[in-house]
């Protein structure tokens, strides 16, 4: 039975296909979300945060969903590179961020909950991604459906422990707004590497998409292209608009605060 | 590969080269008959599949890095793959199956996508030559071998890729019109070419190759039907001669590290399936191999040397008078494709051990074989037990 999408070997069609471990996980990830924004609604006192928290979550869960469902999760599963590289950059840079927001809760109630340290987030995000992207590990796990899952599942891991240092649920912990802006500028550095080795390599690197039945008139080349060009051309931009956003609403903060205290 | 189609595997619809290609006959030597042949008919001992794992290394020593920086972070993305990652190919060695059996191209006669009879074997001569028996409506193998080889082609100089020759016979002729083949082959490679004719001259072909034949059952007025075929390419060097077999799953990079050994010509003499026995007594030892001249041009075997044996020699069993002798059988010639076969009961190498040599029990052997052209062949030559001969007599 196929629960997750993995690479079949199939030729590629639109006809749709149901992967019930994809839903199961989203299923459940958002009964969990569920009963934690009821916990932390104790400490809203207005309505309209609570709906931006709702919907961050729900933005998160709708965005993991689509990651891993028909028919990105399927293209991505064993047919493009470029579909496999779309799935990360929704899962690091639109998922996990959008349910770190919406599981935020004030400042200063962050009990119970792993601390920051940026070093051992990057550490993580780095050493999972480097591992879900070397070749040798990709050819061997994309044909399982465990193997497919646990790449994914990764990515998701991955770009919470990306985000954490900057989305911290206790707002209190979160690092300060220059330090947030260093580390997130300091997180596009690395993609630099694959994604520039995938724009510019001679060959394709992944077996399992350079053999797969061919989609879209694609070839692995051109694939592989794509790819890297999703992986900086996406991701990146995420990632400085992030930043400019911290950055004025830091300025604003700042001339605020100047203009009270000149008040 | 759809696995609803019946589309039999390389490994299991194409054994070996040896066992479906025709023999040639034995050529005209000063050894016994038995010992030379035009074609072997062991395998290959070691089947080498090439190795890459230069790029892996330079991801993960890539990844590595940003990992170990603590201002960076973010995801992998190349390198290679795994598969290939045990060894890198040494020079010469290809990363597709190299064929035991040197055998000639097939000689048959085909219409090209635009109408001209195609002599294959004449139309490709002097040119490393692709064979590939596939058809146009294939949703993945055909397609993918295709993609591969015109995208590989594309990255080698004008001069190099014009030495190539890529030949598709289709196994549809109904469906593949010279004009439909000559669109689909096109949007790969324009200089690719798509052969086609009657069933009777495609079967001809397909057995001329040796390539298990296809099969299509179709429904009447299906126009959708899977055929299924065989899903290697094969190299013919430019020699004429079979060098290399490539199954479905050979990659790009597979493809740009053979092709420029393919092109730079026959690689001479391999050996395989050698081992040794040495005699309980430890002083003396006999071994036997199986040796193919895969170059272009004759080579000759010169001698054998044994690496802690104080003296060596090539013997040949003769029949005089009735009785059967060990006879000194001296350098040994062989013409392209000619095949020398060292076995027990046979032609064989013999070697006197020192006392107590290290050699002597020793579990392999390093044997050097020097010929006139090529000239030194070093081999690690595994001792097997004399008691295991008579089970392994049975065995065979």
């Amino acid at each position: 039975m196929t629960w997750w999408c993995a690479a079949t070997n199939l030729p590629w069609s639109w006809a749709w296909r149901a992967y019930p471990g994809v839903w199961a996980f989203v299923g459940l990830l958002a009964a969990w979300g569920a009963r934690a924004l009821r916990r932390n609604f104790a400490h809203e006192t207005t309505g309209a945060r609570r709906g931006s928290r709702v919907a961050a979550f729900a933005g998160g869960v709708l965005c993991t969903w689509m990651a891993l469902d028909w028919p990105l999760g399927t293209l991505g599963g064993g047919y493009l590179l470029a579909a496999h590289t779309a799935q990360y950059v929704v899962l690091t840079f639109f998922a996990a961020p959008l349910l770190l927001l919406g599981l935020r809760r004030g400042p200063g109630d962050g009990a119970g909950l792993p601390g920051v340290n940026p070093l051992a987030s990057l550490v993580i995000y780095t050493g999972l991604l480097a591992a879900t992207h070397v070749p040798a590990i990709v050819d061997a796990m994309m044909p399982t459906q465990w193997g497919s899952a646990v790449v994914d599942l990764a990515w998701l891991v991955g770009g919470i422990a990306l985000w954490w240092p900057a989305l911290h649920p206790d707002t209190e912990l979160r690092l300060n707004p220059p330090l947030r802006m260093g580390y997130l500028f300091a997180s596009t550095l690395a993609p630099t590497v694959p994604a520039a080795l995938l724009i510019f390599g001679d060959y394709p690197y992944y077996g399992i998409y350079e053999l797969a039945p061919r989609a879209f008139g694609l070839s692995a080349q051109q694939d592989q292209q794509l790819a890297g060009l999703i992986m900086k051309v996406i991701g990146d931009p995420l990632i400085w608009f992030s930043t400019a956003f911290i950055f004025f609403r830091w300025q604003a903060r700042l001339e605020r605060e100047q203009r009270e205290e000149e008040s | 590969m759809n696995p609803a189609r019946v589309r039999p595997s390389t490994s299991e619809s194409h054994p070996r080269a040896d066992a479906r290609l025709p023999r040639r006959p034995a050529p005209n030597h000063r050894i016994p008959e038995e010992t030379i042949e035009a074609h072997s008919q062991n395998p290959p001992a070691v089947v080498t599949r090439g190795r890459d794992a230069t790029l892996v290394l330079g991801l993960v020593l890539a990844l590595v890095a940003c990992s170990c920086a603590p201002s960076r972070g973010g995801p992998g993305g190349a390198g290679s793959d795994s598969a290939r990652a045990a060894g890198e190919p040494g020079p010469g060695r290809l990363a597709g199956y190299e064929a035991p059996n040197p055998t000639p191209k097939p000689d048959f006669v085909l219409t090209d996508f635009d109408g001209r009879r195609f002599d294959f074997r004449r139309d490709t001569a002097g040119r490393l030559t692709l064979l590939f028996f596939g058809y146009t409506h294939c949703p993945d193998v055909c397609p993918i071998h295709m993609a591969n080889l015109a995208a590989v082609l594309s990255h080698m100089p004008p001069d190099e890729a014009h030495r190539v020759r890529v030949v598709f016979v289709t196994t549809d002729p109904v469906r593949d019109t010279p004009a439909r083949l000559k669109d689909w082959l096109g949007a790969f490679d324009p200089a690719f070419v798509g052969l086609t004719g009657t069933r009777a001259e495609l079967e001809a072909a397909l057995r001329a190759a040796g390539v298990a034949p296809t099969v299509a059952q179709p429904a009447p007025g299906d126009t959708s039907y899977d055929v299924g075929h065989a899903a290697q390419v094969l190299a013919y060097g430019l020699d004429g001669r079979l060098r290399a077999e490539y199954p479905f799953g050979t990659r790009q990079k597979d493809w740009a590290h053979d092709l420029p050994i393919l092109l730079a010509g026959a690689p001479g003499p391999a050996v395989f399936g050698a081992y040794a026995r040495i005699l309980p007594t430890r002083d003396m030892g006999a071994g036997y191999f199986t040796l193919v001249n895969r170059g272009a041009e004759t080579d000759t075997l010169l001698g054998v040397r044994v690496e802690g044996a104080t003296h060596e020699q090539l013997h040949a069993l003769q029949n005089v008078g009735g009785m059967v002798r060990m006879v000194p059988l001296g350098p040994v010639a062989l013409a392209p494709g000619d095949t020398l076969r060292l076995r027990e009961g046979g032609s064989h190498f013999m070697f006197d051990l020192a006392p107590n040599a290290p050699a002597a029990r020793a579990e392999s052997l390093a044997v050097t074989l020097r010929f006139a052209h090529a000239g030194p062949l070093q081999l690690r030559v595994p001792v097997r037990p004399y008691a295991d001969q008579a089970a392994e007599a049975q065995a065979r």
